[in-house]
């Protein structure tokens, strides 16, 4: 990272530290004001908002790790999340206490994407894409015909110590505390050793594998901890809606996580966030605007309302791609380089 | 046995269909090295254009059968000279995603055009069935669908072997830098094969809706028709017309056997689950090339 000439880490420890500059102190403790003040001062319509777009965070955080950094593209991730979903209901039916039904959550998530992951030991590109898929499908007749999906199990107020997440309040302090500590948790798996070999795996795996990274391993542990992000992120849904059902999970929903990685910047955890922010909003500006297009447009008023916000996203993500296939990271970081070198150019 | 002669009847002009359709997959990825994921979704637009054209505006059939056919070229052209162009050393994920935001963008371009709802195409045949071996019965429409796709698959391989801009497009499948070094104009031929590719796509369309009706979630078909691209082997054309019949007889079958076990839907699933076992055990499909990597 850029520090201004002159100001060095002196100890090791500092180097590798998480948070390496009190200004990235104040934007931290700024975030989480931020994040954790909302729903003191938000109507209920931007809570809402902002409550899917924690969860979609953490499904997409999943993804980055999985696709963005390990470069195993899964086309399936709706698929895991509801597996993590399907398993949190029955769990949360049972009584079982919320923290261990979040991990009971990521690691049915993790362990389907570990068996649909297989494939990957030998394929690649778009044959692993097109198995992912397959995967989906195979998944969502499993939910479909051996557990309910069809219908759905509804979903009592999970507890934890006696306190009940009953309210969207309540609930909002839940998502935005595991989505915080999820990105934590993903922030540092992309510093450490793992992390490391998942961008070898991507850049070339069998350059990775004479340099002595176990490809096989690693593979399936970007599969597991991708889809374990998915499991939780499918739980978080699933409690928002008091409500578990296959219709929650649908392959667009999938193409648009992927959308926002790129979106974002494939392998950065803030273009995690940017990308999801970006989608999300802009697909919330189709559901604002398709009522008034609705009034100009009344023979077409019928399928609008449903049609304008894939319309947008769709357009968005492909003059996006072809425009800036690097990502806002990229854009941002062209953008403090020059806020930085001011009066010269870039 | 006549019940299963009469399933693999159905399920042999059904899997025409993936052969139809997936004609455009092994196309595009032998001549650029994409997997075009909108081929689905181009199929369904050029079978609601084609049903607008006869239905709505009132056009004879033959006329808007062959405007539907110049829409999908036009498609197809446009495709590869404003899309793909910006993609030459992309990443592999960004063609995916391009092409899946693109079906999507189609979808709800046909969404809002058209509506939800089931409709129904003129009829392009009498109708009627005829029975085979005594046994097998098949409805006209289903025939001249097995017809009609086993005449553009043999023009294909004629005209992929004998005709000189079939061999040029043989030749830039090999290899992109060569073909251009020998005088073969490269762009045109890749424009020629979404063309070529889109127009098949169309024709799969028109013929489908006598079949399934006029929907965009039978767009879901793209799907079927890419496991079969891929259980065939994206580089070879014989492996879809051997493995898209194949598929389809496996499909009915599996409705018709395992159904009662598992409770339904097999057939959707029966081509997923052969994909997944195929690509564990040869990963590049039955009749595809092996290729060895180097680092």
């Amino acid at each position: 990272m850029w520090r201004p000439s002159g100001i060095f880490s002196v100890t090791y420890r500092k180097e590798i530290a998480f948070i390496q500059t009190p200004f990235q102190w104040v934007m931290l403790f700024l975030a989480l004001l931020f994040g954790f003040s909302l729903p003191f001062y938000a109507s209920l319509e931007i809570l809402d908002f902002f409550i899917k777009a924690w969860i979609t965070v953490t499904a997409v955080l999943g993804l980055t790790l999985l696709t963005g950094n390990c470069g195993q593209i899964s086309l399936g991730h709706t698929g895991f999340m509801a597996v993590g979903a399907f398993a949190g209901a029955i769990s949360l039916a049972k009584g079982i206490p919320l923290p261990f039904v979040i991990i009971i959550s990521g690691l049915a998530g993790g362990a389907a994407g570990m068996i649909f992951g297989l494939p990957a030991l030998r394929i690649k590109g778009f044959y692993l894409a097109f198995a992912t898929l397959a995967a989906y499908y195979i998944i969502q007749f499993a939910l479909i015909h051996y557990f309910g999906g069809e219908v759905g199990h509804s979903v009592p107020p999970p507890t934890v110590l006696g306190f009940t997440f009953d309210s969207d309040l309540r609930i909002y302090y839940l998502i935005a505390t595991t989505c915080f500590i999820m990105t934590y948790a993903a922030k540092n798996i992309t510093r450490c050793k793992w992390g490391r070999a998942f961008v070898a795996i991507r850049d070339h795996d069998i350059a990775a594998n004479t340099l002595g990274v176990n490809v096989y391993f690693y593979k399936l542990m970007a599969f597991f901890i991708g889809c374990f992000y998915a499991g939780v992120a499918g739980l978080l849904l699933t409690v928002y809606m008091g409500w578990a059902s296959v219709d929650h999970y649908s392959l667009s929903n999938c193409i648009w996580y992927l959308g926002m990685i790129i979106v974002g910047g494939m392998n950065s955890i803030s273009g995690a966030y940017m990308g999801a922010f970006f989608i999300l909003g802009i697909e919330e500006a189709g559901n604002i605007i398709a009522p008034t297009l609705a009034e100009i447009f009344p023979k077409l008023a019928g399928s609008m309302i449903g049609a304008i916000p894939i319309l947008f996203v769709g357009l968005a993500l492909m003059i996006f791609i072809m425009l800036e296939p690097r990502g806002l990271v990229h854009r941002w970081e062209i953008m403090k380089t020059s806020v930085r070198i001011f009066p010269f150019h870039h | 046995m006549e019940k299963i002669l009469n399933y693999v009847m159905v399920g042999l002009a059904n899997g025409c269909i993936y052969s139809l359709v997936a004609i455009g997959f092994v196309l595009i990825y032998k001549s650029s090295g994409i997997l075009n994921f909108a081929q689905g979704s181009i199929v369904i637009l050029s079978a609601y254009v084609f049903y607008s054209f006869s239905m709505q505006f009132g056009i004879p059939l033959l006329v808007s059968i062959a405007m539907a056919l110049v829409f999908g070229a036009f498609l197809g052209f446009c495709i590869e000279r404003f899309m793909l162009d910006r993609l030459i050393g992309q990443p592999i994920l960004a063609v995916i995603i391009l092409t899946l935001a693109f079906s999507e963008f189609l979808k709800g371009t046909m969404y809002l055009g058209w509506g939800t709802d089931i409709l129904n195409a003129p009829p392009l045949f009498p109708k009627g069935e005829i029975s085979l071996f005594g046994a097998g019965h098949l409805d006209y429409s289903r025939l001249a669908f097995l017809i009609i796709t086993f005449i553009l698959i043999s023009g294909f391989a004629l005209f992929y072997n004998k005709t000189k801009t079939g061999l040029s497009m043989k030749a830039t499948a090999d290899d992109t830098v060569v073909a251009g070094s020998v005088g073969i104009r490269v762009r045109k031929v890749f424009a020629l094969t979404w063309i070529i590719s889109c127009v098949t796509a169309a024709a799969g369309g028109i013929l489908l809706t006598n079949i399934m009706g006029v929907n965009y979630q039978v767009g879901e078909i793209g799907y079927k028709a890419m496991a079969v691209a891929l259980v065939g082997g994206l580089e070879s054309l014989p492996g879809i017309i051997v493995i898209g019949p194949l598929m389809g007889i496996v499909e009915f079958l599996a409705a018709a056997y395992l159904d009662p076990l598992v409770g339904g839907g097999m057939r959707d699933l029966a081509p997923f689950i052969i994909l997944l076992i195929v690509l564990i055990i040869r990963p590049y499909g039955i009749f595809g090339w092996k290729r060895i990597e180097r680092i």
